[in-house]
């Protein structure tokens, strides 16, 4: 946390006096920092406070650029998930850092980065490294990244070095932009990411039926209902130690009359059989020099991990050997709609020099088999303001 | 049971013929690739242009939240609501 808080403060220092870096000699250099606060609520009574910062410090000329960010997530839940095993409403907080560093003077580049999550049951920290590449005047250009992380899970109020257990994950990244005319680009990239490592969260007991009740259990039962089938045991979440994803992504922008609309599409699969498809499309509408309206629509749908269950069949001697409670490895899909506002507030001579952004997204989330859940509505709000020197 | 049956395959319908449609739609976009000159891009040069992510940090930690092939790591288990 150190080491990126402080990639973040130089970052944000150099942002908020840029005058000063550039009477030390650095030239062009320009400068933007950004503060965002979300707040987000569902109705399986779960609220999350979301600040955050962000610097961003570059020199075109030179071809170098810093970042770094920090957000605190506060969050209170009492979902159902929480209630089923007869725990009361907690209180998190979660702080990440990151710091990135990019180098590219010419057509090709580098950059490296990492970052660092911390709360009471769970340390997470990953770095990465990427190099890109522009052809044929800069109407192609190729980027290959890869990225290592480490999480540590635990239990709160428990030291990680009494009871905790890790995963480790490597990415690599391989992409393509294409200028497909002056007034459309499009991006396509295609990831591998190997986890390896137990993920099973330590607080999720999974009820086991016995096999003449488990197919009577129904979908978002309530907590009378599953205790009226009579578990044989509630057994620890089990995950396998493996896990391959793979996700094939497309992002095409295209510049209109005064808007600009945006189209985003990706398939994912991995290796516990979880098969998912995201589409995604803005637009975004000029009102007027200052101002512009934004609008969202996502759809997201994903099918059940091979070992999920409704309800897992099993006796007091033996229980399925992977099994597991969380409901966003089951059958589900999203559709989110949402709306931005965003209005330019600087000077006439510059006035994208302060920037104000307000955005809600909706979201509706059905649960095709979950044991304790059906459907799920969410909202988040965020407004942010930027300032560039 | 049925309802949710039926949910799932037209689902799952909607996502393969998706997928397609993506397919087609960026084979055709790269063989319709033309040539650019650093002076014509004036308006793939707007931020909103950018091939990067258009979303804020709360938006996307919303997302990996809720999306399980997006689900992974520390910001994916924060604020899930889930034990």
């Amino acid at each position: 946390m150190q080491l990126s808080a402080g990639a973040v403060l130089l970052a944000l220092g150099c942002a908020v006096g840029p005058v000063g870096c550039g009477r030390a000699g650095l030239g062009a250099l320009s400068a933007r920092a950004s503060s965002e606060a979300a707040a987000y609520a569902d109705t399986d009574h779960v609220a999350v406070v979301t600040p955050s910062v962000s610097g961003h410090v570059e020199n075109p000329t030179a071809g170098w650029s810093v970042d770094g960010a920090y957000l605190v997530d506060v969050i209170s839940a009492a979902s159902v998930d929480i209630v089923s095993t007869a725990s009361p409403r907690w209180t998190e907080v979660r702080q990440a850092g990151s710091a990135r560093a990019a180098y590219k003077p010419g057509d090709l580049g580098a950059a490296a980065e990492g970052s660092l999550s911390s709360e009471p049951d769970y340390l997470a920290y990953a770095a990465g490294a990427s190099i890109t590449r522009d052809l044929d005047r800069r109407n192609v250009s190729l980027v290959l990244s890869y990225g290592y992380g480490h999480d540590t899970i635990g239990r709160a109020g428990t030291p990680f070095s009494v009871y905790s257990h890790a995963f480790d994950h490597h990415g690599v990244d391989a992409g393509v932009t294409l200028m497909l005319d002056r007034l459309t680009v499009l991006a396509v990239a295609a990831d591998v990411i190997l986890e390896r490592g137990d993920q099973s969260k330590p607080y999720r007991y999974i009820p086991v039926f016995a096999p003449g009740v488990a197919p009577s259990v129904p979908a978002g039962a309530t907590l009378q209902q599953v205790t009226a089938a009579q578990p044989v045991s509630r057994v620890i979440e089990r995950l396998p130690l493996a896990r391959d994803r793979f996700v094939i992504s497309a992002r095409l922008a295209r510049r209109l009359t005064r808007a600009t609309a945006r189209v985003e599409g990706a398939a994912y699969a991995d290796s516990w059989d979880m098969k998912a498809f995201t589409g995604d499309a803005r637009l975004l509408l000029d009102l007027d020099r200052r101002w512009s309206l934004g609008a969202h629509l996502r759809y997201y749908v994903q099918s059940p991990v091979s070992f999920w269950r409704l309800a897992y069949v099993g006796s007091p001697e033996s229980v399925p050997a992977l099994r597991t409670g969380d409901r966003e490895l089951g059958p589900l899909m999203n559709v989110t709609a949402g709306a931005r506002v965003r209005c330019e507030l600087g000077p006439p001579s510059r006035t994208d020099a302060w920037v104000l952004v307000s955005a809600i997204d909706a979201t509706y989330t059905g649960f095709f088999a979950d044991l304790y859940i059906t459907r799920r509505l969410s909202a988040l709000a965020a407004v942010s303001v930027e300032a560039s020197w | 049971m049925a309802r949710l049956r039926i949910s799932r395959q037209l689902a799952r319908a909607l996502a393969v013929l998706a997928c397609k449609a993506a397919g087609v739609a960026a084979l055709g976009a790269v063989a319709a690739c033309a040539h650019v000159e650093p002076y014509e891009r004036g308006a793939v040069a707007r931020p909103d242009m950018t091939t990067s992510d258009l979303t804020g940090t709360a938006a996307q930690h919303a997302t990996s939240v809720h999306e399980g092939a997006a689900r992974s790591g520390a910001a994916a288990e924060s604020g899930c609501g889930c034990n």
